[in-house]
Parts: C-alpha cells; sequence; structure tokens
C-alpha cells in the first residue's frame, strides 16, 4: 500500500526517477564555447603616422561520453591566442612590430553529475590540464620565439540547465575552483596551488552551450 | 504512514499553482536610484570631497502574462574637488581640480519573461539592446618626471545584453525588484580621447575602437528598484 502510494505520487507529480535520461550510460556529450575581444587605435593624422590593434580569442570543445549513469569521461581542447601589432609610418619606411602569446590547452576530465530538477543538474567536473605555451615577437630586424608548457590537476563545480531535451547551457563555477600544477616558460620553472576563492577576478560564470546526444533506441 | 502522509502534504503544497492578477495591458515605470557624497579634511592638508548620483528609469508594459517590453533610461553623473602635489625637481607644485568628471546617459530597449512563483513572487529576464554615451575626465599621477595627465575620454557604446531579476509584489500596485544576474555577451564602442599634461600642457589625440563577445554572467549584481503600476 504504501510503495504504490509513493509510486503514484511520483508519477503524478513527474518527479524525476533516479536517472535523468540525458545522463544515462551511453549519451555522448559535446560542448562547445568562445570568446572574444579586439581594439583598433587608428593613426592620429599627424606624423610620423602610427596606429595599433590588439585581438583575443579564446575558443574550446569538450566530447565525451557517459560510461557509467551520472558519470563523463571526455577531453577538451582550447586555446587562448593573443595577438598585438603596431606600426608607425615615417616618410615613406613602414616599420611594424608584432606579438603574439598562445596557449594550447587539451584537458581528459570526469564529471559527476547531481540531478536537481528536470531541467537542472549540479556537476563536478576534475580534470588533467595539459598546455603548451607560445610568444613570439617581431620587430624590425629580431625575431623571438620562446615555448614552455604545464601541466596540472583542476577541480570545478558547474551548473547545466537543459533548454530542450537535447541542448544545455552550462557554466563552470570558476570562483569555487581549485587547482595545481607546474609551468615551464620564459627560462623560469613555477609550482602553483591556488583556489578560485583567491583570483582577483570577479565572481563570473562562464556559459558553455552543449548537446547530450542519445543512442535512437 | 505518518512520514508517507507528510510527504505528500509537502509535495501537494508544493505544486499548488497560486492564482495570479491579471498583468497583461498593465503599464509600469520601474526605477532605481543612488547618491554618494564624500567629504576628507585632513590635519595638513586642504578638504576634498567627490560626490555621486546614478539613477535609471525604465517604462513598461506587459504584453502578456508573462512578457513585458519597454525603454530604459539612465544617466549617472560624478564630481569632485581634488588636490595633487607634484615633485617638480626640488619644490612642490600643486594642482587643484573642481567640478564633474563623470556623466553618463544610456537609453535601452527591453523584452522580460516572467515565471511566477505565486500571487506575490517571480523571477524575470531577458534580453536589452542599449546605446549609452559616457563622458569622464580623469586626473592621474605618471612618474618619470614625476607629471600630472588629464585624460578626457568620450564614449559611445552598443551593446547587447541579458539581465535577470527577482520581484516581490507588496501590494497591486506597487513591486520591489532586485536584478540578480548581468551579462554583457556583445558589445562595440568607440572613443574619442585626449591626453594633456598638465604642467606642459603637452597634448595628444587619438581615438579606438573595441568591440567584445563573451557569454560571462556577473553574480551577483545586487541591484534594488522600485516598481509602480499606474494603470492597475
Amino acid at each position: 500500500m504504501k510503495k504504490y502510494l509513493l509510486i503514484t505520487l511520483l508519477a503524478v507529480l513527474g518527479l524525476p526517477g533516479p536517472v535523468q535520461a540525458q545522463l544515462q550510460k551511453g549519451t555522448k556529450y559535446l560542448g562547445a564555447t568562445v570568446s572574444f575581444n579586439g581594439r583598433y587605435i587608428p593613426g592620429n593624422g599627424s606624423n610620423p603616422k602610427s596606429g595599433a590593434s590588439e585581438f583575443t580569442i579564446d575558443p574550446s570543445l569538450q566530447a565525451g561520453i557517459f560510461f557509467k549513469n551520472n558519470v563523463m569521461a571526455g577531453i577538451g581542447i582550447g586555446s587562448s591566442n593573443y595577438v598585438s601589432k603596431s606600426w608607425y609610418k615615417d616618410g615613406a619606411t613602414i616599420q611594424e612590430f608584432r606579438n603574439s602569446q598562445n596557449t594550447f590547452s587539451l584537458s581528459p576530465f570526469i564529471r559527476h553529475y547531481k540531478t536537481l530538477h528536470p531541467k537542472w543538474a549540479i556537476f563536478l567536473n576534475t580534470s588533467a590540464e595539459l598546455a603548451f605555451l607560445n610568444m613570439r615577437s617581431k620587430g624590425i630586424e629580431y625575431k623571438d620565439v620562446t615555448n614552455g608548457f604545464s601541466a596540472g590537476i583542476r577541480v570545478v563545480p558547474g551548473i547545466t540547465y537543459w533548454i530542450t531535451p537535447r541542448f544545455a547551457i552550462e557554466s563552470d563555477i570558476s570562483l569555487l575552483s581549485l587547482e595545481s600544477g607546474y609551468k615551464d616558460f620564459q627560462k623560469t620553472k613555477s609550482i602553483y596551488f591556488r583556489s578560485g576563492l583567491s583570483s582577483s577576478i570577479n565572481s563570473y560564470f562562464s556559459v558553455r552551450a552543449s548537446w547530450y546526444i542519445q543512442k535512437t533506441q | 504512514m505518518k512520514n508517507i502522509l507528510f510527504i505528500t502534504c509537502l509535495l501537494v503544497l508544493g505544486s499548488t499553482r497560486f492564482s495570479i492578477a491579471q498583468l497583461e495591458g498593465k503599464q509600469f515605470l520601474s526605477g532605481s536610484a543612488g547618491i554618494n557624497f564624500n567629504n576628507s579634511n585632513p590635519a595638513s592638508l586642504s578638504a576634498t570631497h567627490n560626490y555621486s548620483y546614478n539613477f535609471d528609469i525604465s517604462l513598461g508594459k506587459f504584453k502578456s502574462e508573462t512578457r513585458a517590453v519597454g525603454w530604459r533610461i539612465s544617466n549617472s553623473l560624478g564630481g569632485r574637488k581634488m588636490i595633487y602635489n607634484i615633485y617638480n625637481g626640488s619644490q612642490v607644485e600643486q594642482y587643484e581640480h573642481n567640478g564633474i568628471s563623470r556623466f553618463g546617459l544610456g537609453l535601452g530597449r527591453f523584452w522580460h519573461f516572467y515565471k511566477h512563483f505565486n500571487a506575490k513572487m517571480g523571477i524575470y529576464g531577458g534580453p536589452e539592446a542599449g546605446l549609452s554615451f559616457l563622458n569622464t575626465k580623469e586626473y592621474s599621477i605618471e612618474n618619470n618626471p614625476e607629471s600630472l595627465i588629464e585624460r578626457h575620454i568620450q564614449k559611445i557604446q552598443l551593446s547587447l545584453g541579458l539581465s535577470a531579476g527577482l520581484y516581490y509584489a507588496f501590494s497591486e500596485k506597487w513591486w520591489v525588484t532586485a536584478s540578480l544576474a548581468f551579462a554583457n555577451p556583445v558589445s562595440v564602442d568607440y572613443s574619442f580621447n585626449r591626453v594633456r599634461n598638465v604642467m606642459t600642457d603637452e597634448k595628444n589625440k587619438g581615438n579606438d575602437l573595441t568591440y567584445r563577445f563573451s557569454p560571462v554572467f556577473n553574480f551577483p549584481s545586487v541591484g534594488l528598484g522600485l516598481r509602480y503600476f499606474y494603470n492597475r
């Protein structure tokens, strides 16, 4: 009697079962986000003419598969690229300076989900962060290239909101992240351990578009 | 059995639909404002002060029970009296600046979508397109050699954003609103910069164009506002 009452209740109110359809074993996952910003400063008319521009783009892509209910394994690739250029014209000669900083990262991850509501879930993302760092500068008669790498572990919680059963927007709560690692760049070896709370960045949530693709049965 | 009954009660109560007052066609005036004044009077130096205000007013209309559109205007102004002591070789030169340092005007069009939890509370969110103008005049001290720099910047900004908030209706005509989150993913701005060294009167002009796309939410940006329904 008790059991029937409970089951009926659950059915009537449409509460989620123990595993949400999107988080079942076998579901494939794809997530992507991008942000960019730039600045252009034209010459000011007086001689010598000069100008500058800069551009930053940060794309990232994640793919994964649920190997257990509520647990996903995946891999993320991303980059952060900054290019700046400045020039000035003195008579017929143009002098140009270029500078770029690039980070290419590869991050295998495991993500544990907990459903809160048919449309909401929270997750904990644990990832290994491997990155290749590169800096280039180029002037009139010089060219300089510096390479480096970093490796670390990062744990960050996040939220998912399903707009449709397949499509969701999600956000890592960087404010609560923990990370630790090793970096070798510009002839400096460094070890870091940091929590999001101690960073100077304001509390922000960067948003990612994601798709939960299930096998058609 | 007691437990189950208790849970049943909770669930039933939790899912009860409250009747919501008719909102369609209602027009409202929403606003928030802030003022600030600061005075400092050190023992050995002369007194300085700064002041500012900001307000924004929205005029909106509910097109349906869950959708409202409207216009928003905003204005801010800040001013101050500041004294700068610059070491010029062996002597100290004193500069005083008094007056308005910041003035901003904005115009926006918003589309808000509502989810009413019950007759008194709900959340809303939606996109907003805006155009704004900001005029600032700032001073800073720079080294090598120590000098006072004046930066006069006029900026025009076009932006597309998202905002979300919470409301509580404490009477038929009055609501209190709280903004909870804000995102400005798309923006383009153009600024005219005039830089002047106050001591040597050396001038520099420049313009720049800045553009941005970043799907980032700012939490929390809590601002309280009041809303009045004038034809309800």
